[in-house]
């Protein structure tokens, strides 16, 4: 059984909180998780270091609630999605009737890229909507930029507000729509320079060999495995499923390197393509998801010219 | 784990894919891997010496999982590359344990 806003309501219930105050925070915060506990439900908060200790000083000692370390599990989406995905099946298993989890992003995952936790944000309406569900996503309005928010509001069907108001969001754009757009891409400062290698048709063994080549001591050798790991699965999947010429360039710098795979067709048609591991293993979708999995940020294009898709990995994130 | 290193236990395959990469371009090895290591499975696991491949895409790993699953033993590819873990972590392999990965 369902309690508070989520009784009646069936999947996934998706709530914004966009507060501005720490006291608006927790008007909204304590309430929910109060209610959480007093109806028996798995109850969860997944914030940083300063929010999470605002809201342990809030609750009553001893209270109940889990909190998780939001560095660990917002580390990457697709990572998000598969470690919620499993501790909800977990709840559901021992007989949770509703499961309500608090989470917020960090301030880097408002920069260069905000795009894939964008397309996480709403992939999820999807992605838990198996699960009786009930999650609020907290946005510092003082501390995030406009474009994040508004892109809050179209993958939220909901805001939270204090005093129990909950109001459905008129931008609300579901994710089969949203998740096809083109994300706005902010290029990465070591795509201003020539890339290292810039290559037509090379298969994916070629490709595998001058990713390694350009990363050698640029990047760590774990993180240079996992780039070299995408890198082969994402030229297999431009020959394979994409339309010639593919073209792969690679630019690598002091903890980093970026490496782009376009082609002339129309790239994948799968929504959540690379956020959830596809049905077959004979789709595009597989490879993109383990894309997704272990590089530090993955963000596709499509366009008149083709679809692109690029990765990276640095040793400053993961 | 550690890969058992003697004879009984750990065979090469006898063929191409023993070396090599193992990814799209070599798809129709795949379900030869497991095939052609001549060992039979010694306690419900088979270990084969995967040293000299330089890749080894995911599919082949589900090649892998899915004749461990019809055999009803555990494959263990013995110093595979080191994305095989990772792979068979993100895949939940359940029937491939990684034997001292590069």
């Amino acid at each position: 059984m369902r309690t508070g806003a989520g009784a009646g309501h069936t999947g996934y219930l998706h709530e914004a909180i966009c507060y501005d105050s720490d006291e608006h925070l927790l008007d909204v915060v304590v309430p929910f998780l109060l209610g959480g506990v007093a109806a028996g439900e798995p109850t969860i908060v997944s914030f940083g270091e300063r929010t999470a200790g605002l809201v342990r000083t809030a609750l009553p000692p001893g209270c109940p609630v889990t909190f998780l370390t939001s560095g660990e599990v917002y580390a990457r989406p697709a990572g998000a999605i598969r470690s919620y995905r499993a501790l909800l099946a977990e709840h559901v298993q021992r007989g949770a009737g509703q499961i309500r989890i608090v989470g917020e992003l960090g301030r880097p995952q408002f920069g260069p890229t905000w795009d894939w936790w964008a397309r996480y944000e709403s992939a999820i309406n999807h992605a838990y909507d198996e699960f009786p569900l009930w999650s609020m996503c907290a946005y510092d309005t003082r501390a995030t930029p406009a474009h994040v928010l508004a892109d809050v509001l179209r993958t939220h069907p909901k805001t939270a507000a204090p005093f129990d108001r909950h109001t459905a969001n008129a931008q609300y754009t579901d994710p089969e729509t949203f998740l096809l757009e083109n994300r706005p891409e902010v290029a990465d400062p070591l795509q201003r320079a020539t890339p290292a290698s810039d290559t037509l048709d090379g298969q994916p063994g070629e490709s595998r060999r001058i990713v390694r080549e350009a990363g050698a001591g640029r990047v760590g050798p774990a993180k240079l495995d996992d780039l070299t790991l995408a890198v082969s699965e994402i030229v297999a999947n431009a020959h394979r499923y994409g339309r010639p010429p593919v073209r792969m360039r690679v630019w690598a710098g002091p903890g980093r390197v970026v490496v782009t795979v376009t082609d002339t067709g129309p790239g994948t048609k799968d929504p959540f393509a690379g956020l959830l591991p596809a049905a077959s293993e004979t789709s595009a979708g597989f490879g993109l998801w383990i894309a997704h999995q272990v590089c530090d940020h993955v963000s596709m294009q499509r366009g008149p010219d083709g679809f692109s898709i690029r990765l990276t990995v640095s040793d400053q994130t993961g | 784990m550690s890969c058992p290193a003697t004879d009984e236990h750990v065979r090469r395959v006898d063929g191409a894919p023993a070396a090599g990469a193992l990814d799209a371009t070599a798809e129709q090895w795949f379900p030869a891997v497991p095939d052609r290591v001549r060992a039979h499975p010694v306690e419900g696991l088979i270990v084969f010496d995967a040293q000299d491949l330089r890749f080894l895409e995911f599919r082949a790993l589900l090649h892998q999982q899915r004749h461990a699953e019809r055999r009803s033993v555990m494959v263990t590819p013995c110093n595979p590359p080191a994305t095989a873990a990772h792979l068979v972590e993100l895949l939940r392999l359940s029937r491939i344990r990684i034997g001292a990965a590069r």
